[in-house]
C-alpha cells in the first residue's frame, strides 16, 4: 500500500487576491494592480542588463553540469522578460491555455534568476527594498500562474464544498472517466479488480456472490461516473458528490495501476518509456485524489 | 456526515441456508494489502464507513499493511456482506468468512 501521494500541499495564498482568475468559460484573465504593473513593467523592459554580474547559472549539458556564460543568461532573460512584458503590459487581459503557459515558465524563470541575482549582490538600504518589491512581484506573478494549474477542492462551512479545476485535471479526469466507462461492463482483465470475490478460495460461494453483487456494483460505479462528469462543469458539491468524485477516481487509479503492473515498490523497469505517459495520468490522478480526501477528511 | 445509502435490491442472502454452517459463529470482515490503494484512501475509506475514529482506523490500515490483512468488523452474514459490498463499492480489497 503506497503511504500518500507526492506534492505539496496547496501553497499559502498571498493576502492579496490572486492576478490571475479561471472564467465561466475557460478563458483566464490576468489583472495587475496598478501599482505593482508600473514596477513590472519598468523592470521587465530592462531586466536583462540588470541582474547580478556575479551571477551564476549551472545547467545540464551532454558533456555534464556546466556554467551558462553571461550572454546566454542574458538571453534567457531577454526572452523570458519579453514574454511576460506582451502579457503584462496589456493588463488587464484575457489569456488562453498556451499563453498561460507561457506565462507561467517564463515567470518562474525570471523568479529564480532575480532571487539568486538579489542573494549574489546581497543590496541593502533603498536598493534592497526595490530589489525585495520587484522579487515579490514577479513571484507573486509566477505563484499566481502555477496557481492555475491545481485544482482546488474546499469544505465549506454550510458542508458543501467549493470547486475549482484546473483545465489539465479536468482534461485528465474526463479521459479517465471515458475510459473507465468504456471498460466497466467489458471482461477487460484489469477492470477484474474493481470486483473482487468475497468468500476467499470459496468458488461456488464466490460465483453466488458476483452473480447478486455485480450487477449492483456496476450501477453504483457508472452513478458515481455520472456524478462525476457533472461535477467537471461544477463550481461547488455537495459532500455525496464529492464522495463519487472520490471512488471515481480511485476506480480509475485500480484499473490504470492493474494495467501497469504496479506493485509495493512502485511500477515496473520501464526502459523504453512505453508507458510514459499512463505513469503521469496514474500519479496525477494519485494527487487529485490525495486532494479529494484531504478535503473530506475535515468533514468525519 | 452522511453515509451513502445501502439499499440491498433483495434480502443479501448470497448462501443457501446450510446445516454445516454454525450460524452462531460471527462472521469477519477482512481487508487485504494492496499495492494501490493510498493508506490515506484507506484511512478515510475505514472511518467513513464504520465509524471508527482517526487513530483506530490508521492502526487497522497499518494492520492491512504490515501484516496483509485485518479483520474491520465482524457480525452477522447479512452485516457482513453489506459490508463487503460497500468496501468493493470503494475499491477495497474485502472477504468475509465465519470466526474460527
Amino acid at each position: 500500500m503506497p503511504d500518500a501521494w507526492s506534492g505539496a500541499d496547496e501553497r499559502d495564498l498571498d493576502d492579496e487576491p490572486p492576478w490571475i482568475v479561471l472564467g465561466e468559460d475557460d478563458e483566464f484573465t490576468i489583472a495587475v494592480p496598478a501599482e505593482r504593473l508600473a514596477l513590472m513593467v519598468a523592470r521587465l523592459e530592462q531586466a536583462a542588463d540588470a541582474f547580478s554580474t556575479e551571477l551564476t547559472v549551472e545547467v545540464d549539458s551532454p558533456t555534464g553540469r556546466r556554467l551558462l556564460e553571461r550572454t546566454e543568461i542574458a538571453r534567457l532573460i531577454d526572452d523570458a522578460s519579453s514574454t511576460c512584458l506582451d502579457i503584462v503590459r496589456h493588463s488587464p487581459a484575457t489569456l488562453d491555455y498556451l499563453e498561460l503557459v507561457d506565462l507561467t515558465q517564463s515567470s518562474e524563470l525570471l523568479t529564480t534568476i532575480w532571487s539568486l541575482s538579489l542573494q549574489a549582490d546581497d543590496p541593502d538600504g533603498a536598493d534592497l527594498e526595490r530589489e525585495l518589491a520587484w522579487v515579490a512581484a514577479i513571484g507573486k506573478l509566477a505563484a499566481d500562474c502555477e496557481d492555475m494549474f491545481l485544482t482546488r477542492i474546499r469544505p465549506r462551512d454550510d458542508g458543501t464544498f467549493t470547486l475549482r479545476w484546473s483545465l489539465v485535471d479536468r482534461a485528465l479526469v474526463r479521459e479517465a472517466i471515458a475510459e473507465l466507462r468504456s471498460l466497466m461492463s467489458s471482461d477487460d482483465p484489469a477492470i477484474s479488480r474493481l470486483f473482487p470475490s468475497a468468500y476467499g478460495s470459496d468458488a461456488e460461494r464466490n460465483a453466488g456472490w458476483d452473480v447478486l453483487m455485480r450487477g449492483e456494483l456496476i450501477d453504483k460505479r457508472l452513478a458515481a461516473l455520472q456524478v462525476t462528469e457533472e461535477l467537471m462543469t461544477r463550481r461547488s458539491c455537495t459532500e455525496d458528490e464529492l464522495n463519487a468524485f472520490m471512488r471515481c477516481l480511485n476506480d480509475a487509479r485500480l484499473v490504470l495501476g492493474t494495467q501497469l503492473d504496479v506493485d509495493e515498490s512502485g511500477f515496473p523497469a520501464d526502459p523504453d518509456g512505453a508507458t510514459r505517459t499512463d505513469r503521469i495520468v496514474y500519479e496525477s490522478l494519485t494527487h487529485l485524489l490525495g486532494r479529494t480526501v484531504e478535503a473530506l477528511s475535515g468533514g468525519l | 456526515m452522511s453515509e451513502p445509502t445501502f439499499e440491498p435490491s433483495s434480502p443479501v442472502g448470497v448462501l443457501e441456508p446450510d446445516e454445516t454452517v454454525d450460524v452462531e459463529r460471527p462472521w469477519v470482515v477482512l481487508v487485504w494489502n494492496d499495492p494501490i490503494n493510498l493508506m490515506p484512501y484507506v484511512t478515510f475509506v475505514l472511518r467513513k464507513l464504520f465509524g471508527y475514529s482517526e487513530s483506530k482506523a490508521h492502526a487497522l490500515m497499518l494492520e492491512v499493511h504490515l501484516n496483509g490483512r485485518a479483520a474491520v468488523s465482524s457480525g452477522t452474514r447479512e452485516s457482513a456482506e453489506r459490508d463487503v459490498f460497500r468496501l468493493h463499492e470503494h475499491g477495497l480489497w474485502a472477504t468475509m468468512q465465519q470466526d474460527d
